[in-house]
């Protein structure tokens, strides 16, 4: 290693030119990365992680945007603020790469993968002929763990994990002395996650590339990163070793987002430390649910669904043969990767959905059906409702908060409108926002008070039972901490019962009482918190622990990966 | 949305302008009482000292003078300002009215059919098709004299509300195509989006989702589309006055006006300037207020 960093930013400072006036991005952040080396820039959306991203490339585009500072590569130190668009030219791609968070988006959808990867090379190495990029592609195809056969598919042939392990190889085809990699693993599922970080870190320390890793998650950083960066608003909080800020960080933010995610070694059902709030009393004890259930509040029997076929394919089924049920006052979470069939469930079970085959029972009432009959369904919302995962989609745009949460109420009750919203009222103190946020409309909000609004929905009616699908998994960790520590206060107060949604394992087992493991539509395993999480019975479940990243390692190295017990 | 039509210099210019054609057409009998003349009276030939024996203004510049503002009319000599006051509101009822029909049907149909989509919308999409196929303009020519000769006899003529009646008739049997075509993709759209199926969630009944969770999300597209539609029937209604199938004599109308000052434009170049600046003042306002609403209303637009 020498000792000019391979990247070196100065007092960057970036600021948005708007109709309303400048807005100001980025400020004042300085850093180095030495070469081989992996720095984590973590930070909620927001916080200008990916404009700096996108600065130390130089892409924004310079009508809109003003950057002040420097960033300067190392070897002959060329200051890419300020460069000549054809010295940019030159450097993008060849000594700065980027991956970026989509890989869909990132690839043309009319070549091949092996044609991409080629003419990457060829736009650096001009007097290369065609025979050699195709070779040098083969070869970094293979080198990314992607038999060089593949090479003539095209990206939609492939799988998310493999189609973001091509363009890993597009940027590292021209050995760049620094690769920014900007969410490279988000999109992706835990255990594909594992192996494309585990693929970006084999690679680096062989090539000794300087690597930029942009995430919002601890975990991903904990696992990857030699040193981090805590940005919050624009502004650098704190920089340091992994392993310090991990285990002692300085600032009160940093300790919150890193507390503020449940890990698999916090105590189940503990309130989560928030940014507001970064020290919560803490629980020793585990939540175990109050009084051992009773009866069933809701079951499917051998559920099968199918999505029909497009353009007289078969139909491909989502949902094959599940049974499951939710006890009264029970938290029961279904895990899961995309794909594995959850969220068909959940409409199954709300009458959004009608099964193919199988049976759906509310309190010992078949209602099958409800998806085709509109009474049925109606009687059937007034008992189940559901929280979105995405709150941006789920609420109508042009309707405002009261309108949004008194819908419920228009349909299920005789209330006039002042007692609807006299409800409306109490209800967003519920859920821990203002009643005068009534007249407002939803883009007036953050994600997290939208989830809030769309809960406060879901509860209007008084529901015996909750589905919330994914109903974190669109929001910023510490807004995630937010909104469990609500749902855990709102179902002791209300004695709900829940169907609780997720991908995210340690959430599920911080927050649910009994475990439903799915994977492609069939059901893995099914049992209380701590026999799924302790001793795992089925290999899959074991195989989704092992993936799950730790954040705090117990002997303070480098984190391991904690062998499930059992 | 208002703020940002508040800041568009031009659209406000242009919601002006247009304000003031819709005032004048709702006023134009207290503007004509005011102005102390009436729009079919032949001031010309009642009068002397106006008109010359072939029927052409005696005085400079067709006619203006202190009596009559903007001159008299070549032939019959009726006043060319009440003319064109009572002009606005010809042209205004028939735009205005066909743009409602246009937009009751345009609305209906189009939510219906992409709500609905399967049968309904293979359906729709024929119908559509064959209007879209459908020679509208030799069916707007023709369809006036086919009305008259069927039902006014030979010795009468045509009653104003009829010659209005086919107007409209025509405009909004082909206007609502358009418009229900946009607004069944935008429901398409819309109805994949996660509100509706939180709201089939909520247990909404299918009116329910229509009308409460659908139709605010649609208002957008509908006001920009009528916006451009009205200036576009205003000129096809003056086309085909100007034709001499829209509307007849005595209902004073720009269309005929412009038709007439053509004719006579060698010797008198002014009756043809008043009725076609003011259709063009008019139809460019309207246009351009469609465009500032169309802006006002996409949050995406960069000036």
């Amino acid at each position: 290693m020498s000792d000019r960093p391979a990247l070196s930013v100065r007092d960057l400072a970036v600021t948005f030119r708007t109709a309303r006036g400048p807005v100001s991005a980025v400020r004042d952040v300085s850093f180095d990365m030495a070469p081989g080396e992996v720095l984590g820039l973590v930070g909620e959306s927001g916080s200008g992680k990916s404009t700096i991203g996108l600065a130390a490339l130089a892409l924004h585009d310079p009508a809109r945007t003003r950057v002040q500072g420097a960033v300067r590569l190392g070897g002959d130190g060329l200051d890419l603020v300020g460069a000549s668009e054809s010295a940019l030219k030159k450097v993008r791609g060849a000594r700065v790469a980027m991956v970026f968070q989509d890989a869909l988006d990132a690839l043309s959808p009319y070549h091949t993968i092996g044609a991409q990867i080629a003419e990457a090379y060829r736009v650096h190495h001009p007097r290369a002929g065609r025979g050699e990029a195709k070779e040098r592609a083969a070869a970094m195809l293979e080198r990314v763990g992607i038999p060089a056969a593949r090479a003539s598919d095209h990206p939609h042939h492939l799988s998310g994990g493999m189609r973001q392990r091509v363009v890993i190889a597009m940027a590292l085809i021209n050995d760049p002395a620094v690769l920014i990699a900007d969410e490279p693993t988000t999109a992706l599922d835990a255990r594909v996650q594992h192996q494309v970080l585990d693929l970006i870190g084999e690679l680096r320390s062989e090539a000794g590339t300087a690597m930029l890793l942009i995430t919002h998650d601890v975990g991903v950083v904990a696992r990857t990163c030699d040193r981090m960066l805590v940005m919050r608003d624009g502004e650098a909080l704190e920089e340091g070793p992994t392993e310090r800020l991990l285990t002692s960080p300085a600032h009160p933010y940093t300790k919150a987002l890193i507390g503020a995610a449940p890990t698999l070694d916090t105590v189940p059902g503990s309130r989560l430390p928030t940014v507001d709030a970064p020290e919560p009393r803490q629980r020793t004890e585990a939540r175990l649910r109050a009084a051992p259930a009773p009866g069933v509040l809701a079951e499917v029997r051998d559920l099968r669904v199918d999505h029909p076929g497009r353009r007289r394919a078969r139909p491909h089924p989502a949902v094959k043969g599940v049974s499951l049920h939710v006890a009264h006052g029970e938290t029961l979470g279904l895990v899961g990767e995309s794909g594995s069939g959850k969220s068909t469930i959940a409409r199954a079970l709300t009458g959004l959905r009608r099964p193919t085959s199988g049976e759906v029972r509310f309190d010992g009432r078949d209602v099958s059906g409800a998806a085709t009959d509109t009474r049925l369904r109606r009687e059937l919302s007034r008992d189940v409702q559901l929280v979105f995962q995405d709150p941006y989609a789920s609420l109508n745009p042009r309707h405002t908060v009261e309108q949004i949460v008194t819908t419920p109420l228009r349909i299920h009750t005789d209330l006039d409108r002042s007692e609807r919203g006299r409800r409306a009222a109490e209800l967003l103190e519920q859920v821990g926002l203002s009643p005068s946020h009534l007249s407002r409309h939803p883009h007036e909000f953050s994600g997290g008070q939208r989830q809030r609004i769309g809960i406060a929905r879901a509860l209007a009616v008084r529901p015996r039972l909750v589905i919330a699908d994914e109903p974190v998994s669109a929001l910023d960790v510490s807004v995630q901490a937010q909104v469990l520590n609500l749902l855990m206060d709102l179902r002791e107060e209300l004695g709900l019962s829940l169907l609780f949604i997720s991908h995210d394992l340690a959430v599920v087992r911080h927050f649910c009482d009994r475990i439903a493991v799915l994977k492609k539509g069939e059901l893995v395993e099914v049992g209380p918190r701590d026999a799924v999480f302790d001793s795992p019975a089925a290999p899959y479940t074991r195989e989704l622990l092992a993936a799950f990243p730790h954040h705090l390692p117990p002997g303070g190295g480098r984190p391991q990966h904690v062998a499930p017990v059992g | 949305m208002v703020d940002a039509f508040r800041r568009d210099r031009v659209g406000i210019a242009s919601f002006c302008v247009v304000g003031f054609f819709v005032v004048l057409a709702l006023a134009a009998p207290l503007i004509t009482a005011l102005y102390g003349k009436n729009p079919t009276e032949h001031y010309g030939q009642n009068g002397a000292g106006l008109l010359s024996p072939e029927g052409l203004p005696l005085l400079p510049n067709g006619g203006i003078s202190a009596e009559h503002w903007f001159g008299i009319e070549p032939g019959l000599g009726r006043d060319v300002l009440a003319q064109l006051v009572y002009g606005v509101r010809t042209s205004l009822l028939i735009a205005g009215t066909s743009a409602a029909v246009v937009a009751v049907i345009g609305v209906v149909v189009g939510v219906a059919v992409g709500y609905l989509s399967g049968f309904v919308d293979r359906a729709f999409t024929f119908v559509c098709n064959v209007l879209l196929a459908f020679p509208a303009l030799l069916f707007l020519i023709t369809l006036g004299p086919v009305v008259q000769t069927r039902f006014v006899g030979p010795g009468e003529s045509e009653p104003a509300w009829m010659q209005f009646l086919v107007l409209v008739l025509v405009f909004s049997v082909f206007g609502w195509v358009p418009l229900a075509m946009v607004l069944r993709t935008v429901v398409r759209s819309l109805r994949e989006r996660e509100f509706v199926e939180a709201a089939r969630a909520l247990g909404a009944s299918r009116r329910h989702i229509v009308f409460r969770e659908l139709l605010p999300n649609v208002w957008a597209p509908v006001l920009v589309h009528l916006t451009l539609a009205v200036p576009a029937m205003v000129t096809t209604e003056a086309a085909l006055s100007f034709l001499g199938v829209g509307v007849n004599e005595p209902v004073p109308d720009w269309g005929r006006m412009i038709s007439r000052g053509a004719d006579v434009f060698y010797d008198d170049p002014t009756y043809l300037v008043f009725p076609g600046v003011s259709l063009l003042l008019f139809v460019l306002a309207f246009n351009l207020l469609g465009d500032a609403v169309r802006d006002a209303l996409d949050p995406h637009t960069v000036r």
